[in-house]
């Protein structure tokens, strides 16, 4: 983290970065994440895994959010926000109701969905209100 | 989340199984990805008995008595639904670090738990080295 001091007229502002530490994996374990980065560099494999996640899709989720839609293209929450431009965690935020995410983030979740950005902006919608209902 | 490992025996088994059938690999990769990026169906592996996932995707989760008379939060668990059949995956869960660590891809009937068969000395042992020793 660092803090640099930058002098306005009357004011101080400093800048802060932060990075996120992500928690150690059990000794001796690989992160599934990691994990499955090896697989996926396998055309074959790869293939294996989407048709996985396309058939895990309809277990998941009753009606149709972020994550359904993710899943039935055959993607990992990895493998969609590299193809967004973003990260895993902001995936999982957005996916898990807790982000409300902007227009510009929709716009490119659907690109990398191949999806109508109404249909990926109505499936965030419904992932929030769920969370809302269960939050109480 | 991101809080689930794949510990030696688990990496050997499931390299294995990729090779012997990728399809049954790849379901059992996809299940345990999404139960990374979900605390709610994370938190479902450490729950006994039938648990259901999301819709319909229906697993059991089972303590391994004998282990955890030993300190050690084991448990089994064995998707119901298909399209996995036949297949078991031993992880723990290490209520100090919250994560799970996956010990074994198991083919049903090859899993006798006998606390003195290689399978279990292996998976012990992993869990021991992943945990340090510390009861869980």
């Amino acid at each position: 983290m660092e803090s640099q001091p930058s002098s306005t007229t009357s004011a101080k502002v400093y800048s802060h970065s932060f990075e996120i530490v992500r928690p150690s994996p059990l000794r001796g374990g690989t992160p599934i994440d990691e994990f499955v980065k090896d697989w996926e560099a396998d055309p074959e494999m790869a293939a294996e895994l989407q048709r996985a996640r396309t058939r895990l899709a309809k277990h998941l989720d009753k009606a149709e959010t972020l994550r359904s839609l993710r899943l039935k293209a055959g993607l990992s929450q990895a493998l969609l926000a590299a193809r967004a431009g973003t990260t895993q965690s902001h995936v999982a935020l957005i996916e898990s109701g807790a982000k409300d995410p902007q227009t510009d983030m929709i716009t490119r979740l659907a690109a990398a969905l191949e999806l109508d950005p109404a249909r990926v902006f109505l499936a965030v919608r419904t992932q929030r209100v769920a969370r809302q209902v269960s939050d109480g | 989340m991101r809080n689930i490992d794949l510990l030696p025996g688990g990496r050997t088994d499931l390299a294995a199984l990729r090779v012997k059938d990728r399809t049954a690999a790849a379901e059992i990769v996809a299940l345990l990805e999404e139960a990374d990026a979900d605390p709610r169906i994370f938190e479902k592996l450490t729950t006994h008995g039938d648990v259901t996932i999301g819709k319909g995707h229906l697993v059991n989760v089972v303590g391994w008595v004998a282990a955890r008379r030993g300190s050690n939060n084991l448990f089994r668990l064995k998707a119901l639904d298909p399209p996995v059949p036949g297949y078991r995956v031993l992880y723990g869960f290490d209520w100090h670090t919250r994560r799970i660590g996956i010990l074994a891809v198991v083919r049903r009937g090859d899993d006798t738990y006998e606390l003195d068969g290689n399978l279990a000395r292996r998976i012990l042992e992993d869990w021991r080295i992943a945990t340090g020793g510390v009861p869980t």
